[in-house]
């Protein structure tokens, strides 16, 4: 190995954009990953799928460059030997027991003791009861963990998940979810990509955030959590007596604005959501003005991409 | 190779389109075994041309490869399983050389089978004649698969181009414009079996020979073989 290759982090992805037709799909993104778990979050849409598609070698970038272990991805077959993609649709060879499937993968990966590592694959997703049941049985969690057990089968150094816990239920994710950080913390460079932010918070340390095919934010986590977290907020109250819940509601600290619309709901906004969330009741309640409904405005995920792409 | 051919020989055999396929390859025989049991060994010359040259080598031979080669490689793009392929350390031609060898061995052996069994069936030419339909077609059938895998593999609409050229290029245009004889497929197959066999095929136009048909045959699965290997290389895979 060169001392270039050394040195290199795990992907290196220089000005890469990427277009269909008069759609930019990913635009002028610059980023680095090195080993350890890597999220890459944003909407739907963001690009994220279509970035981890260029990673992966399967689209070739309009423009700029992808390195993975300092080598071009793109038409470098024997990269593969080190590397394991999980794209983010279900399609499987679903005529095949999850056995074959995972097996398929390791002979065309020619993993030395296949039966062992096919087994290791399958026991590490916990799927060992189910491995002898046709794909087309399976659930979609199902299938996504002989999935993930496909991809792990020759213990790749660099993993690109693509929304690997959708469609899984809570023990499964709980499943997925150790089995990743494991990988991650034994020193593998894996990349999650994910649009929800609590799947990433409970996978991993370092994000790379996307919106609209560019690249938003990058780094750690917990820096970007709390951007999150001083945005604005606003909630929408449907009240038994809205102007006294109004009045009462404007003498609280943590509340930026309260205003009646025409259909006389409140619009309250505010940067603190543990204090808007425990006060509304309390002035409520004080006030003995009952509370017909709550609904955040702007919670959606692209309301705070948006506001982080803004900042 | 072995997994992916194994692989793709379960999927085509597994799919809808067999059911199909083992019509079009049983109906050449049924067509001779019920002649045979009328006795019409009056015409048995004719009948065996006819079912080698009309039903067999422009009908049932182009149909089950097309059938089968756009399939191939055709289905893993559009149903999505092809990236389980092109993740792998493999080079491309061993992904594209199972995928040419998999309707081979579903298709043109079978069609070349029966098309054998059908024309020893009407007692023209003997072992000798059914050999060499069986050796003709499977010629043929051999460089449609190569043809049908690329055209699946290179457009959404493979199995329309290839109605287009077999119903029009081989059926119609390459009967009457001569020159068309070196670009039609069906011919080389026609020109192996009057090659190997000379009492054949007398009731049907002339096709390119023996030794141009085999060698036109082979360059058409090599250079498909090599248009598949660069349009894999280059493809953005879903």
């Amino acid at each position: 190995m060169s001392a270039v290759a050394r040195t290199a982090p795990s992907i290196a992805v220089e000005g890469v954009s990427r277009w269909f037709g008069g759609v930019v799909a990913v635009s002028d993104v610059t980023l680095s990953v090195e080993p350890g778990v890597t999220g890459l979050l944003g909407p739907n849409g963001a690009g994220k799928t279509t970035l981890l598609r260029a990673i992966a070698g399967l689209i070739a970038p309009s423009r700029g460059s992808v390195a993975v272990f300092g080598e071009p991805v793109r038409d470098n077959p024997r990269l593969y030997a080190r590397v394991g993609y999980m794209p983010e649709h279900e399609a499987v060879y679903d005529f095949l027991t999850g056995r074959q499937f995972v097996g398929l993968s390791a002979s065309l990966q020619r993993v030395p003791d296949r039966e062992a590592a096919v087994r290791r694959a399958i026991d590490t997703v916990g799927l060992a009861d189910a491995q002898d049941r046709r794909l087309r049985g399976y659930s979609r969690g199902m299938r996504q963990r002989m999935r993930l057990a496909a991809t792990l089968v020759h213990d790749p150094q660099l993993l690109l998940l693509d929304e690997p816990l959708s469609g899984t239920d809570p023990a499964q994710r709980l499943r997925l979810v150790e089995v990743i950080r494991e990988l991650g913390a034994a020193g593998r460079t894996i990349v999650v990509s994910s649009h929800v932010l609590e799947e990433v918070a409970e996978l991993a340390d370092r994000i790379h955030l996307m919106v609209g095919g560019k690249l938003a934010a990058s780094g750690d986590f917990r820096a970007i959590r709390m951007q999150l977290n001083d945005r604005p907020f606003v909630v929408r109250i449907d009240a038994s007596d809205p102007r006294a819940l109004a009045a009462g509601l404007v003498s609280v600290e943590a509340i930026e604005s309260v205003e009646i619309d025409a259909e006389g709901r409140l619009r309250v906004r505010s940067r603190d959501v543990t204090s808007l969330q425990r006060s509304v009741p309390e002035v409520a309640q004080a006030l003995g003005v009952r509370l017909l409904r709550v609904e955040p405005l702007d919670d959606s995920l692209e309301s705070v991409f948006e506001y982080l792409a803004r900042g | 190779m072995a997994a992916i051919l194994s692989l793709t020989v379960r999927q085509l055999v597994g799919s809808r389109r067999a059911w199909l396929v083992a019509a079009l390859v049983g109906l050449p025989v049924l067509v001779a075994a019920l002649s045979h049991l009328a006795d019409s060994t009056a015409n048995a010359g004719e009948l065996a041309d006819n079912l080698t040259g009309t039903l067999i080598a422009s009908g049932t031979l182009p149909l089950v490869l097309l059938l089968l080669g756009t399939a191939s490689l055709g289905n893993e793009l559009s149903d999505r399983t092809l990236v389980y392929l092109t993740t792998k350390p493999l080079a491309r031609w061993h992904i594209v050389a199972p995928k040419l060898l998999a309707p081979m061995l579903v298709g043109a052996v079978p069609v070349a089978v029966g098309g054998g069994i059908a024309v020893a069936l009407t007692g023209a030419g003997g072992f000798r004649g059914a050999a060499a339909t069986g050796i003709g077609l499977l010629a043929g059938g051999v460089a449609y698969a190569a043809v049908f895998t690329w055209a699946g593999l290179a457009t959404r609409h493979a199995l329309l181009l290839g109605l287009v050229y077999v119903f029009i290029w081989e059926a119609a245009l390459a009967r009457y414009l001569d020159g068309i004889r070196y670009l039609s497929v069906r011919r080389f197959a026609l020109g192996v079996i009057e090659g190997i066999d000379g009492t054949r095929l007398t009731t049907l136009e002339r096709p390119p020979g023996v030794l141009p048909s085999a060698l036109l045959a082979g360059g058409v699965v090599v250079v498909f073989a090599l248009l598949a290997v660069r349009r894999l290389r280059r493809l953005d895979v879903p």
